[in-house]
Order: structure tokens, then sequence, then C-alpha cells
């Protein structure tokens, strides 16, 4: 059954706690609200880093009030070790923020982000993960890369001066509160919305699919609710689910019009203006809403899975945004394709196929293209199968070099693989689990290539490691 | 670090192997070198810091001259403190 993670945790920082955390926390919070979000699933808090704390300056009252946020009933705190514990992300509202932050209290740094660096890291991965793995794939993003993201664009060092500057800023802080909200949407639980309610004239077309075993039904109304339905059922072909009722239901509302929109979301519905859009939605929607689903039972890893005819399979494991749709869409027309995005072991070693769309990045846009792996014509692969080896990517992009795997220590090669396990922490003894799944195919191994054609010769050597 | 304090491993999950430890801490999984990876183990019941100076001298052998054990391991202490790996007792 669903699981039921706790609330997640949103800590806002600035200087004052008067000024730019105050401004987020009420904009962030009826954002959310007037997303469907229950109050209680994401948890919008806030404190400032001065231990001298004033009421908060009329202008900064009015900047938020003219973005439609109130800020009656606000306390001023200042952050303690406490308040830092409980967050499970910080974002502060600048980079010297921050690095205070951190500073202050060195167990924070893997989950203290200015608000502009998460989103910028989020565009720049777009990682497929649960809410409460976000941070920490994010995190990871950053700790391996040598640069921040191009897209990063932080507030100004200082906190504005007067009515003029505080409504810029105001301004500046409602659009990242408005992208938070949509980075979070497909990647909150299902109990973190409001149930649906009925929405008169209304016609409901239900597609009926199955992801990891979860049977989730997705529920499409609206002008262009029939066009979603026959688009999502064509692009998620070979996860259609023939019978029984859903365990989990998806509400998604297509309508051009921003008030109609408005309405749905209120009735716990998700609406886009597009079916585009609402199909590069449901991706991560229907990929997070079961790993939820299935928290605690499987090790689902972050993998692309590609099966031999005998039903062996490997699983490329890398993070989002570094290849696993394209080597899917290469190794799959020559191999079986498992999945581009979640690949699960049950304890025996068995393989749940997840073959989803393909998602495929669409220049110039921040959205991606769900294409069906029959359109694209990947094999299917054989009904019964079997985890033979986990491999972890590292692609060469500035030389072209000759692919080669090697075996990594058990340990270096856990290290490097655990943060590509969803829910890892939930599973009985997680550690033992994970080095006793990795062991009985022989260890991690680490691929090293510059081009993913050259993939395919190394596969079979690849398998040649697993316990019989 | 006063003497009288006592610290103690704080983690999920541990998994040692070939001298070193993989660690879980919520969901942040950490690799610890041999010394830090002893510490844990000493301190999975709660354990001064100079007990645990102690034995970690007898097993891996007086630090070279000049150098402080107390002070060495105190630092490492205060690493795995803040990682959230160990807490005060």
């Amino acid at each position: 059954m669903v699981a039921d993670p706790d609330a997640f945790n949103v800590l806002l920082v600035c200087h004052s706690h008067t000024g730019r955390a105050l401004l987020a926390e009420r904009l962030l919070r009826p954002a959310l609200a007037a997303q469907g979000f229950e109050a209680d699933a994401i948890r919008v808090t806030s404190a400032g880093l001065a231990n001298e704390l004033a009421a908060p300056a009329a202008e900064v009252v009015e900047a938020l009030e003219a973005q439609g946020g109130a800020a009656g009933g606000f306390v001023a705190r200042s952050l303690d070790a406490g308040i830092v514990a409980e967050a499970d992300v910080i974002l502060a509202l600048a980079p010297r923020t921050r690095d205070s932050v951190v500073d202050r209290f060195a167990g924070a740094a893997h989950k203290t982000f200015t608000m502009a660096e998460y989103l910028a890291w989020d565009q720049a991965v777009n990682p497929v993960v649960p809410l409460a793995e976000h941070p920490v794939t994010l995190n990871h993003a950053r700790s391996a890369a040598n640069e921040a993201p191009a897209s990063l664009a932080e507030l100004g060092p200082k906190e504005p001066q007067g009515a003029e500057q505080w409504s810029l800023e105001a301004s500046q802080i409602a659009g990242m509160v408005r992208q938070l909200v949509q980075v979070w949407m497909p990647l909150a639980p299902a109990s973190a919305r409001v149930t649906p309610s009925y929405l008169p004239a209304h016609s409901v077309v239900t597609v009926a699919l199955e992801a990891l075993e979860v049977p989730i039904d997705v529920k499409c109304s609206g002008e262009g609710g029939t066009a979603l339905a026959r688009s999502l059922a064509q692009a998620w072909s070979r996860c259609g689910r023939a019978d029984g009722s859903g365990e989990l239901e998806i509400h998604i509302v297509i309508d051009h019009r921003e008030a109609n929109r408005e309405e749905a979301n209120r009735a716990g519905r998700m609406a886009f203006s597009t079916v585009a859009e609402a199909l590069h939605a449901l991706s991560s929607l229907i990929t997070v809403h079961a790993i939820n689903a299935r928290a605690g039972e499987l090790v689902m890893i972050h993998a692309a899975g590609i099966a031999l005819p005998d039903g062996r399979v490997v699983a490329f494991a890398a993070p989002s945004g570094t290849g696993k749709t394209t080597l899917s869409n290469a190794l799959g027309k020559a191999f079986g394709y498992v999945t581009d995005e979640t690949l699960a072991v049950r304890r025996d070693g068995s393989v749940l196929p997840y073959p989803k769309p393909l998602s495929v990045v669409q220049p110039g846009s921040g959205m991606k293209a769900q294409v069906s792996p029959d359109e694209a014509g990947l094999k299917v692969p054989p009904a019964e199968l079997r985890l033979a080896a986990v491999v972890l990517l590292n692609r060469v992009r500035d030389e072209q070099v000759d692919a080669r795997a090697t075996v990594a220590e058990l340990l270096d090669g856990l290290v490097e693989l655990a943060p590509q396990v969803s829910y890892l922490s939930r599973l009985d003894s997680p550690l033992r689990t994970l080095a006793n799944l990795v062991q009985s195919v022989g260890g991690v191994q680490i691929v090293t290539y510059s081009q993913v054609d050259d993939l395919s010769d190394l596969v079979p050597g690849l398998v040649g490691r697993a316990a019989a | 670090m006063s003497g009288a304090l006592k610290v103690v491993a704080s983690v999920d999950d541990a998994l040692f192997h070939g001298g070193r430890a993989l660690i879980l801490v919520g969901s942040q999984v950490m690799l610890l070198s041999e010394l830090s990876a002893e510490i844990v183990r000493r301190a999975s019941v709660p354990l001064a810091v100079e007990e645990l100076a102690s034995q970690l001298a007898e097993i891996f052998g007086p630090p070279p001259p000049g150098i402080d054990a107390m002070g060495q391991v105190e630092g490492l202490v205060g690493d795995l403190e803040a990682a959230g790996v160990l807490r005060r007792s």
C-alpha cells in the first residue's frame, strides 16, 4: 500500500527574518495551498540569522501584500540547531546567508542551498525522485559538478532599501516561489494533496496503467482530457493495465483558461494548459507515486535497464540528466528495454520491468517529450528478468576513450551507488541488503566510455561476473 | 572539549569492510576512513574522548612525534559530530 511519508519541512532563511525570508514564507504557503497541497504536507517555516530581531518594516509588508501574501501572525525568530535539525531543506535567500548557515551548522551543508541555486540545480538535473530525496539528489549533483549551473541568478548580496526596491524584490521572490511549487508538484506523494472533489461539467476519461506493479488510474478531464488520455495511452503503451481498479488515482485537467485551472487545483486536481505539459509532468508523477508505494519492499535504482535474450539484466546507474534515456534508446534496439529511469529489484534478485516512455529532452524547451518504446522500436525483454550486473556510468565527454569496465572495491562502489537508490533507508538492514545485491552480481562495475554506441559490445562481458 | 563529555555513535546503519565503514545517517550515506570507522565502532556505547583516544592508540599505535593524539581525535570527533555521525551523551 502507499507509503505515507512525513511532512516535507522547508526552512527559509535570511539575515533579519523580517525581510526576504518573511516574503518567501508568506508567498510559498498560499502558492502551495492554491495547487491543492494539504497544509501539513509541505511545512514551510522561516528564521533569521540575527540575534536581535525587529518587527517587519511597513514597506516589506506592503510589498508582500501587493504579491497577494499576508504577514498576519508573523513572529520573527533566530535560527538555532533545533530549527536546523527539523528541516529537510534549508533555502537561504542569498549566497552569503547560505554560507553563514553552513558555517554555523556544518552538518546541514548537504541540505542548504540558496533558493536560486536549488532551482538552478533542479533545472540542470531534473531528477525524478520522491520529494523527500530531492535535496539530497541536488546536493549530489552540486558536489559532483565543477561549476554552478548557467541558469543561476541569485538575489543581490544586500537586502533592499525602500518601498520600490522591496516591491521589485517581492516580485522576484514570488517568481522563484512559483517555480518551486512547479518543481515539487509532481514529486510530492499522493497524500500531500487534498482529495479530489467533484467538478461539475467534467467528463473523465480513465487511463489504467501499472508502474512497478502498482495499479494507477490517471483520470483525465477538462477540454483536453480526451486528447490527453489518447496520448497517454499511446506513450505508456507497455505499462497499460487490462483490468482491476487503481490503487492510486492521479487527476489531471487540461484547460487553456487559467481560471479553470485554478478551480481544478482547489478541487485537488493538477491542471495544465497543454497535453505536452501534462505528459511531461506525468512521467515524473507516475514514477514517483510508484516509488513511494514500493518504498521498503524493492531496491529501486535510478538506472536504465537492458536485458539479454536469456533475461539477464544490466542496470546502468546514473543521476538524472546524464544519458540514461540515450543509452536505453541505443541499447534497447539490440537488447530488451527494461526501463530508462527506475530499475526495481526484488530481494531474490528478480527484476520488475518498468518500460515507461523514453523521456527525451527537447532542445530549447524545459520539457521532455514522452516517446513510447514501441514507437522508438525498442525490443520487448523476456518475461523472467534477473539482475546480472550493476554498472555506474562514467562518460568522458571531452576526449574519445575506448569503453572499458572495472570493478570497484565494495565500499567505494556502494558509496557511489547509494545516492542512486530511492528510499534506501526504508529497506531492512539497508546497507547489508544493498551490499548483498551488489555482491551477488560480482560488485559494482564502473564503465568509462565516450560514445553510447561503444557500450553494446561491452554488455556480454558485464553480466559474466554474476554468481550462478 | 571537556574530558567529562562522552560521545556515542548516532547512525542508522553501518557496514564495516576492510577496516573502513559505510554508514547511513538519515538519507545520507558516508564512507569513513579506518580511523573514523574505528571511532564509530568504539562509540557504539557512550565513551569519553580521552578513553577513545587511548583505545585508538592501542590499535593504531602512537602518533608520530610532534602530533598531539588527543587533539587529533578531538578534531575527528568534532567532524563526525558535525556530520551527525556522533552525538554528545
